[in-house]
């Protein structure tokens, strides 16, 4: 009782230590038992986790539903796809922005997209909340879905692709085991930030405006802004995520940014628990682990997944993280 | 006499057609209690809501040191020195009692920057010693979800001082409490008393009697009469309004 | 400005269609407090019903009975079995299961139906033009129109003058006296929502024969209709009346006249592409607008 932190918290690392360590062996042994799709399909699941714990600063932490969290994804990128391919042609992007193809400076690029376009909404769409708040953030990302489907020079509906996948120090990045182990070590550094982030100042004063927004009025908290930072920060990340997707497929397109992927992020936060650290990347590795099982099984696989979601927003509280963490609410 | 340090100069609010600050006009100096009364719906709350910034009065003026506070926001008017309490306790119930007074502590600029807010034992030790001026010594670990009602009402009162008020608007910090506990929370304010000036909306007139140096007793959005326990016993139209029509 | 008026009518004509899903969202909402995301798959049962009938009868005049009743009855069905179950709960879990019914509804038609889109034909009575004087316009967007404002017309007198109309005021604001003086709400409710369905499941028959009626039709026109509900405020019917026919004309028009107005100022192919693009986000802005000026849209409901 003296200090009933240090236990849960030493047993919550466990587990992620033990995952890291999996996930440090994947490659080689995909490798050495003949399955390297394995590697490309848990690069997407670790790039949709880190998309999901994004929107879990916004969801989780702040208690903003935000439905439109797949424009943020979508935004970051088409930063990588439109500096990748100015970069390529050699001709600046709006005459003045350089193109590039470091990974680096486009992932810095899309950081800086999606944050500029999640502190637009979010002063717009913080206006309202409950249900206006969800339509709201729909509907913006439905307008930023069909501004790039309208961007002809970037492929319109069709997309873009692009040759080679951004470039990081002498790595080779055309091996997918080594970009692997970059998606891993962006998503290791994002979870570390959120962590640092849940056990802040905003972070304690971000969970009481969930709580209680008027409690948080009645001392002296400016609400919007703080609701507001945690908006931006959380398309941050979901702007990075989509950086990072874009250099997977090397291939960009408006269905980055479909609402169903905002749908499906909602799902993977609540699926692995919304509010918790690994949570999200849980949540993310299960419902694409689900969809790819069902998949291989028949083409028809929503029609088991549509009911198996309604029955988890039925019944399932807390969602898979809260499993060996019982209690411990932050 | 002192000069007084909150002021509501002719407030006046409508909800449509229903006017529930009618010209009320009400001042509170430093380290005074001054209670206010009057039976349930005569817009008791609705004027606290307007002090604080949480509802706009349609006319008139709230001054705290002479300076007017209706163009500032909540942040702002908690800055300058406003606190409040809630009648239905609004605390952060997935949070410790430690933890809620914590946010107020943290919202007001304490602590550390870089320290994690739970793990500072500075500014756990700081909370602490508002919970115990409430008299919640020894619950700062408890889940608020875990508190009973009445601690949950002494926890309200800890939440506000910890944003250092000189002003304190107490919504009915007796609702809902049992004897002993009222009792209590009673000897809490009495040691409060001159330290924070108290505007106390309270039904419980033990409590009233006990405490304020002045009451007011406002009976649908009008103050019909201000003054000491006694003149406020023995005014004719506060006879009529609670024994009359109230519902006291 | 025969055009012009030819391209009110069509803002008109697509505002009601839109005022027919919003009416239903903004009830659902107003009085059970819930967010359905799978009303768009009502409004898709709908024309797949319909599309059905007139195929099997050949009969447009018994499609429409086909569309009413399968989307009523789904929209009951949907809610005895889930929806109810997320009155008590809060929005999250009811984007979330309702985003699987969108799932499940979506993958169940392509069983059933196949992904290739069907065709509708516009019934020989309706398919011709009105001479209006000016310009001739189609008869059957005509009958939308009207079919949409006698709708409208029809809802109001409901919730205005009749008892149900009454309980449901008062099921807004006081669920638990309405329950405690003997109504049977759930009853209330499952008939609202069925009630909801079909105004949605109308919307997508007639839809029909304007579009094709495919898979994913429904979320197209949900989304728009999210953008009426907030611009014309949340719970209030008269809200998404003047929010649809708002979006319903802001859509068409721009759609309508942007390329010719672009095109007078720059070339050809960018005027197209720029036009087209301002046009798709335009109700989006609106949106923007009027929630900068009204963050609770234009006829809020309560307060």
């Amino acid at each position: 009782m003296a200090n009933p932190r240090s236990f849960p918290r030493f047993k919550g690392w466990l587990l992620p230590g033990l995952a890291l360590a999996c996930l440090l062996a994947l490659p080689p042994v995909a490798q050495a038992l003949g399955q390297p799709a394995l590697v490309t399909l848990v690069t997407r699941m670790m790039i949709l986790g880190l998309a999901a714990s994004a929107l879990n600063i916004a969801l989780g932490m702040g208690g903003l539903i935000s439905l439109g969290h797949a424009a943020f994804y979508g935004i970051g990128g088409y930063a990588v796809g439109i500096l990748t391919t100015h970069a390529a042609a050699g001709a600046p992007f709006l005459g003045f922005i350089p193109g590039s193809d470091s990974l680096a400076l486009n992932l810095l690029a899309a950081l800086v997209a999606s944050g500029v376009a999640a502190a637009i909404i979010g002063a717009l769409a913080l206006r309202t909340s409950g249900i206006q708040f969800i339509m709201i953030t729909l509907a913006f990302a439905q307008m930023v879905f069909f501004l790039f489907v309208a961007l002809k020079a970037y492929g319109g509906d069709d997309g873009m692709s692009f040759r080679r996948r951004n470039g990081l120090l002498d790595f080779n990045m055309r091996d997918d085991a080594t970009f692997f182990y970059v998606s891993l070590g962006v998503l290791s550094l994002w979870l570390a930030l959120s962590a640092r982030l849940l056990h802040s100042r905003f972070g304690l004063l971000l969970g009481g405006i969930r709580q209680s927004e008027r409690r948080m009025q009645a001392i002296g908290v400016n609400t919007f802004a703080m609701r507001w930072l945690a908006f931006v920060l959380s398309g941050m990340g979901a702007g990075l995520a989509g950086a990072l997707m874009a250099n997977l497929g090397r291939f960009v397109s408006p269905d980055l940014m479909h609402w169903t992927q905002s749908g499906e992020m909602l799902i993977m936060v609540v699926l692995g628990g919304a509010g918790t650290i690994f949570g999200p990347v849980l949540g993310a590795f299960a419902l694409i682990g689900l969809e790819t099982l069902l998949a291989s099984w028949t083409e028809h696989w929503q029609i088991f997944l549509g009911p198996l979601l309604v029955l988890m927003a039925l019944t399932f509280r807390g969602g898979l993280a809260r499993l060996w963490r019982k209690g411990d609410a932050s | 006499m002192r000069k007084p340090l909150l002021v509501i100069d002719d407030l006046v609010k409508n909800f449509g057609g229903l006017r529930v600050t009618d010209h009320v006009s009400l001042d509170l100096c430093a380290g005074e209690i001054h209670a206010l009364i009057g039976p349930n719906g005569a817009g008791k709350s609705t004027l606290i809501g307007q002090i604080m910034g949480e509802i706009a009065p349609d006319a008139g003026e709230i001054l705290l040191d002479a300076h007017p506070l209706s163009r500032l926001s909540q942040a702002a008017r908690v800055r300058r020195g406003l606190a409040r309490s809630f009648q239905v306790p609004e605390v952060l119930a997935e949070y410790s009692a430690r933890d809620n007074v914590s946010a107020a502590l943290l919202a007001r600029g304490a602590g550390s920057w870089l320290k994690d807010p739970r793990a500072d034992a500075g500014l756990g030790a700081q909370a602490d010693t508002f919970l115990q001026a409430a008299g919640l010594a020894g619950r700062g670990a408890t889940r608020v979800s875990d508190l009973a009602h009445g601690e949950r009402k002494q926890l309200e009162l800890a939440i506000a001082l910890a944003t250092r008020p000189r002003v304190l608007l107490l919504d009915e910090p007796m609702a809902g409490l049992g004897p002993n506990e009222s009792a209590q929370m009673i000897e809490v304010l009495r040691k409060l008393r001159g330290d924070v000036a108290m505007l106390l909306v309270e039904h419980d007139m033990k409590a009233v009697f006990a405490l304020a140096d002045r009451i007011s007793v406002l009976v649908y959005g009008r103050i019909i009469a201000t003054g000491s326990a006694a003149e406020i016993q023995a005014d004719a139209q506060v006879r009529e309004a609670y024994l009359g029509a109230g519902d006291a | 400005m025969a055009l012009v008026l030819e391209q009110l009518l069509n803002g008109i004509q697509f505002g009601v269609m839109l005022f027919l899903l919003a009416a239903g969202l903004t009830l659902v909402f107003g009085i059970m407090g819930v967010i359905n995301l799978a009303h768009g798959s009502l409004y898709m049962v709908g024309a797949y019903a319909a599309a059905l009938g007139a195929k099997l009868t050949g009969s447009f005049l018994l499609a429409i009975p086909c569309g009413l009743v399968a989307a009523g009855l789904a929209g009951m069905a949907l809610e005895y079995i889930v929806v109810r179950r997320l009155y008590a709960r809060d929005h999250l879990d009811q984007v979330l299961a309702t985003f699987g019914l969108i799932l499940f509804f979506n993958q169940a038609i392509i069983l059933l139906f196949g992904r290739q889109p069907m065709f509708v034909q516009i019934p020989p009575l309706l398919s011709g033009a009105l001479d209006l004087g000016l310009f001739a316009y189609p008869v059957y967007r005509l009958c939308i129109i009207l079919a949409g404002l006698a709708c409208a017309g029809g809802l109001f007198l409901l919730i205005q003058r009749t008892r149900l109309g009454m309980l449901v005021r008062a099921g807004a604001t006081h669920r638990d006296m309405v329950q405690a003086l003997g109504v049977d709400i759930r009853l209330l409710y499952t008939i609202l929502f069925g009630l909801g369905a079909v105004l949605a499941g109308f919307a997508g028959l007639m839809a029909g024969p304007l579009l094709s009626v495919q898979v994913g039709m429904g979320e197209q026109i949900l989304i728009l209709t999210f953008v009426v509900v907030v611009i014309g405020g949340l719970g209030s019917v008269a809200g998404a009346f003047w929010g649809a026919l708002l979006v319903g004309l802001v859509d068409t028009s721009l759609r309508a006249f942007l390329p010719q107005i672009l095109r007078a100022l720059m070339n050809g192919s960018e005027a197209d592409a720029l036009a087209g693009g301002i046009s798709a986000m335009g109700v989006y802005l609106v949106m923007a607008l009027v929630l900068l000026v009204r963050p609770k849209g234009l006829f809020p409901a309560y307060g």
